[in-house]
């Protein structure tokens, strides 16, 4: 009984502190800071410099600016439906940061990828609904390109992450356990038969990533110059707030699942020191920001046609090919 | 561990988070209320400066979705038409046997089901 | 030595009760059309005969968990091979009680859903409780000729309901198509009765899985012939016709416009209830009767490597056309056939959690499915058209009613606090334990279609701004109450999973894998008709 107690508390305490609410939004500032700063050093612009060292409080303060601005309804648009939708959508991606090996008392059980996918699909599908909670015409354009683009890129992306899960599990007895997996990945990395497969499976998934984060070439559900903002046209306020840490938060916890599942986790380090395991994450972590930064800052928009064209030939394709190459192998 | 706990825990995790975003939703709007004013162009819906009624700014269900569907897999269509909407009986045979040995391979190379 | 132990009068003969009830008082609606005119009256009979029959079949069910054992009733007190017989293992128990329920909804909320001057609704009555006597006769029945028999009173009732506005051209469209492919379906499993009667020479079930295991049955005989040849005609002909009944892929399209012009009383019991029997029958014939015999091993593979297939099929078909239809009903339709594609390739996959995922499914499926046809059937009596285009914001005019749509979506589209997420994690469980991990792509690609569909049905008839004022949409009470019992039932089968699945899905599963069971209780039946044959 006693341990069921301290089991919850355990639980509690990781949803609020670490890794959970408190944790997740340090890492989002930071890597937002991070994102803006790289991003305008390749445009040869300084990027926030002027809050705290080096421009790193810049994202906080426009967090709280945000959040202290008035929350803007339109007329037959809803007040409340929206920021509930929102906070359940910080909820699930904060779930999934249980279920890595980050946490110091994780969950998981055989199969729970698939529980970690519908937590992944969730916050996509919120920020679609959201368009189409307005009247606004930018609103349900936004986000019927969003839901289109959502049935390419989801699927490219959670085939990708499977990759790595269903090679663990034939070779390593991982189970389909995302903790596991995560654990046991770096093993892959040993058998010269897999790398193709891995390196594949990253390429895949790093791009159907940038497709998740609505970033450059993907950016079509909220391309300024067509629709506004899409979805997000008549939000303002906190909600605005939220839909940022949204997206501050997603790019995190893919890249996280991304740096356990594809690069190994705390490779060189796997019997080593707490603190060397710790850095080796936060480095490769911040190596797939950049490499999603470098995206970003290198290439311009698709059409919507394009893109979807695009993930159709060729990333799909590609990500089931590993797959089922993995599958079979 | 059973899957429908791990279902349970992280639910409980989404859920309490939740009750704290959306807590921190309810306290700016209690906060924001006292200096906010209320104009009529504020809760318009924003249409660029342009004066759009409600009813122009509904969209029909043939804008949603379908459009993007059709115009991409357009020219997948038409070059699928050309092969197997021949119009002789023998081609759709084929097609559709074609179809079922690639089904079956599929199964069996997956390994096939236990019984 | 007694077979069962002593029980009161009223469990031995509920599951017999259940469906005689229905049928006889589906005689009787006619004459009481005839003598009594009066709505009312007609409402209260149905609405009391469907109470016995829900209750009859609860008390069924518990029987049946009280025995442990599947429960044979032999009609007029013949024992297996001679006479008809009933043989109920706790599946069927389940799923019977499962129908019986959503039935029991559908009649109080029909009552008030249909016009109070609307024609001919004695035969509406008269035809519900057919389908519902044709849905648990087939359920219950041990007989695979009595199947033939009920299966056609199932499928004649739902022609009639199908057609129920006979004023309309489309209904009688929509009720050409469905009964001329019906028609089709139960010929051709006649047929199939034909072939195993002729190899087997018998048409008990737990004879028929004796017989082909090579063990001993009394009175019917030695097999004629090369077993092999007959069960593979049976077999092939028995799955088309079932997925006919049910609607999977390639059999589908008379269930389209059959659940789209038909009242959402009929479509909803005809994608939630009729379907399951097809299912059902499905897993009873190729799991109990015929899976793990030496004799027929790859027959058996293969009709389950069909089933599979055609429900691959069925999930692909569903969810590219579900997205791209513009009428209420037709949405849901497609709906129904991505659903039934899961359930299929559950049953195809053929292991005790693909099974266990097959039931839930048909429950959840049952239940959710049940709720969106009513409250989309609120909406398409409030609007006057089933098109999207033309109910913008009617929903907003009836807040609960919404909101029960949006709950029968989610659960639909299987989004985690509801039941529909709990079968599909089933499924992926099963999927994966047998390795086919490139299929749980396929289902989440669907669900999330499938989301699309529903997002659409919800954008036009929620979130859009109305464009004219619809007056009073939000239903009265008896058509409110049993969607918000639904709608907690999806809450429910969802948050309490864990404990629903221990208690009543994993027991009721397996015991479609007890053959050993199945054929024993009909043996030892049969074995007092042999005592008596020696003396």
């Amino acid at each position: 009984m006693a341990n069921g107690i301290f089991e919850t508390l355990m639980l509690v305490g990781e949803t609020l502190i670490y890794p959970g609410a408190v944790f997740s939004f340090i890492v989002a500032i930071f890597t937002q800071w991070f994102r803006r700063k790289a991003y305008a050093r390749m445009q040869n612009r300084m990027g926030p410099t002027y809050t705290g060292l080096a421009g790193t409080l810049q994202p906080f303060a426009d967090y709280v600016k945000l959040f202290f601005k008035e929350d803007i309804v339109i007329i037959r648009g809803y007040a409340k439906l929206p920021a509930f939708l929102l906070a359940l959508a910080i909820g699930a991606l904060i779930a999934i940061l249980l279920m890595l090996p980050i946490s110091p008392y994780s969950v998981y059980a055989p199969y729970d990828i698939i529980v970690a996918a519908y937590l992944l699909i969730w916050p996509t599908l919120t920020l679609a609904a959201l368009g189409f909670l307005t009247p606004s015409p930018y609103g349900a354009l936004g986000s019927s390109r969003l839901l289109t683009l959502t049935i390419a890129y989801e699927v490219a992306f959670l085939i990708s992450i499977l990759t790595p899960v269903v090679l663990a599990n034939r070779i390593l007895g991982a189970q389909y356990s995302l903790y596991l997996s995560s654990i046991y990945s770096w093993l892959l990395w040993t058998n010269p038969v897999l790398i193709p497969l891995i390196i594949i499976s990253l390429l895949t998934a790093l791009i159907s990533l940038q497709c998740k984060l609505l970033e450059k070439p993907f950016d079509i559900p909220e391309a300024e110059q067509e629709i506004v903002a899409g979805p997000f046209t008549e939000y303002s306020g906190p909600k605005l707030a939220f839909i940022i840490f949204i997206h501050d938060i997603e790019q995190y916890v893919n890249s996280l699942i991304i740096v356990f599942l594809f690069l190994g986790g705390v490779a060189p380090f796997v019997e080593g020191p707490l603190w060397a395991q710790i850095l080796v994450v936060a480095i490769k972590y911040i190596v797939v920001v950049l490499v999603l930064t470098w995206i970003k800052a290198m290439v311009a928009r698709f059409r919507v046609d394009q893109a979807i064209k695009m993930l159709w030939k060729y990333i799909v394709p590609l990500s089931l090919f590993a797959l089922i190459v993995s599958t079979v192998i | 561990m059973s899957l429908l706990m791990v279902v349970l825990e992280t639910a409980v995790s989404m859920f309490i988070v939740t009750l704290l975003a959306y807590g921190l939703y309810l306290y700016s709007v209690k906060v924001t209320k006292s200096f906010s004013r209320k104009t009529r162009e504020k809760v318009l819906i924003y249409a660029c400066g342009e004066d759009i009624t409600e009813k122009e700014a509904l969209l029909a269900d043939r804008h949603l979705f379908t459009t993007i569907w059709n115009e991409v897999f357009k020219p997948l269509y038409d070059s699928l038409r050309g092969k197997v909407h021949t119009g002789i009986l023998n081609d759709w045979f084929f097609w559709m046997f074609l179809a079922l040995i690639i089904a079956y391979t599929i199964i069996i190379v997956l390994g096939g089901v236990s019984g | 030595m007694e077979i069962y132990p002593p029980l009161p009068p009223i469990m031995i003969h509920s599951l017999a009760l259940a469906p005689v009830t229905a049928i006889v008082s589906a005689f009787a609606m006619p004459l009481i059309g005839l003598t009594i005119k009066n709505r009312k009256v007609w409402d209260a009979f149905a609405l009391t005969i469907s109470t016995i029959v829900f209750i009859l079949t609860g008390i069924g069910y518990a029987t049946v968990r009280y025995l442990g054992k599947p429960f044979v009733y032999l009609l007029g007190g013949w024992p297996p091979p001679v006479g008809i017989v009933y043989e109920v293992d706790e599946f069927a128990a389940l799923l019977g009680l499962v129908s019986a329920f959503i039935i029991w909804l559908v009649v109080i909320y029909g009552v008030k859903y249909f016009d109070s001057n609307e024609d001919g609704m004695e035969w509406y009555y008269t035809m519900l409780l057919g389908l519902e006597a044709g849905v648990l006769g087939c359920i219950y029945t041990g007989d695979v000729f009595n199947v033939f028999v009920l299966f056609e009173v199932l499928s004649i009732t739902s022609y009639g309901l199908v057609a129920f506005w006979n004023r309309r051209g489309e209904c009688i469209e929509a009720a050409i198509k469905y009964s001329l492919i019906g028609a089709l379906a139960t010929t051709i499993y006649f047929l199939a009765v034909t072939f195993i009667y002729a190899s087997l020479g018998t048409l008990n079930m737990a004879d028929i899985a004796a017989k082909i295991r090579g063990l001993f049955f009394p009175v019917t005989g030695e097999p004629y012939g090369s077993i092999a040849l007959g069960v593979g005609l049976f077999l092939a002909l028995s799955i088309w016709a079932f997925t006919v009944e049910a609607g999977v892929a390639p059999n589908h399209f008379r269930v389209l416009d059959a659940y789209q012009v038909s009242p959402s009383t009929v479509a909803a019991l005809l994608s939630a209830v009729a379907a399951n029997v097809g299912f059902y029958l499905l897993a009873r014939y190729l799991i109990t009767l015929l899976s793990g015999a030496r004799a027929v091993e790859t027959i058996v593979n293969a009709g389950l490597l069909i089933v599979l297939i055609m429900g691959l099929v069925s999930i692909i078909v569903g969810s590219f056309l579900m997205i791209v239809q513009s009428d209420v009903n037709r949405i849901l339709a497609y709906s129904s056939v991505l659903n039934y594609g899961y359930v299929c390739l559950a049953i195809g996959l053929a292991t005790p959690l693909g099974i266990i995922a097959a039931l839930f499914h048909m429950i959840n499926h049952a239940v959710a499915k049940t709720l969106i046809f009513l409250t989309a059937g609120v909406y398409v009596k409030a609007s006057g058209t089933r098109r999207l285009d033309g109910m913008e914001g009617v929903g907003r005019y009836a807040p609960i009613t919404s909101a029960l749509m949006v709950i029968a979506a989610l659960a639909l589209a299987g989004v985690p606090p509801f039941n529909g997420f709990v079968s599909k994690l089933i499924l992926y469980e099963a999927l994966l334990e047998v390795n086919l991990a490139p299929l749980v792509i396929i289902i989440v690609l669907s669900s999330a279609l499938s989301l699309l569909g529903y997002l659409k049905i919800i954008y036009h008839a929620y979130t859009k701004p109305p464009m004219k004022d619809y007056g009073k949409v939000e239903p009265p009470k008896a058509m409110l109450w049993p969607m918000i019992i639904l709608a907690a039932l999806c809450i429910i089968l969802g948050v309490a999973s864990p404990w629903i699945y221990d208690m009543f899905i994993e027991p009721a599963a397996h015991t479609i894998f007890e053959t050993d069971k199945f054929i024993e209780v009909a043996y030892e039946f049969a074995e007092k008709l042999l005592i008596g044959v020696r003396i």
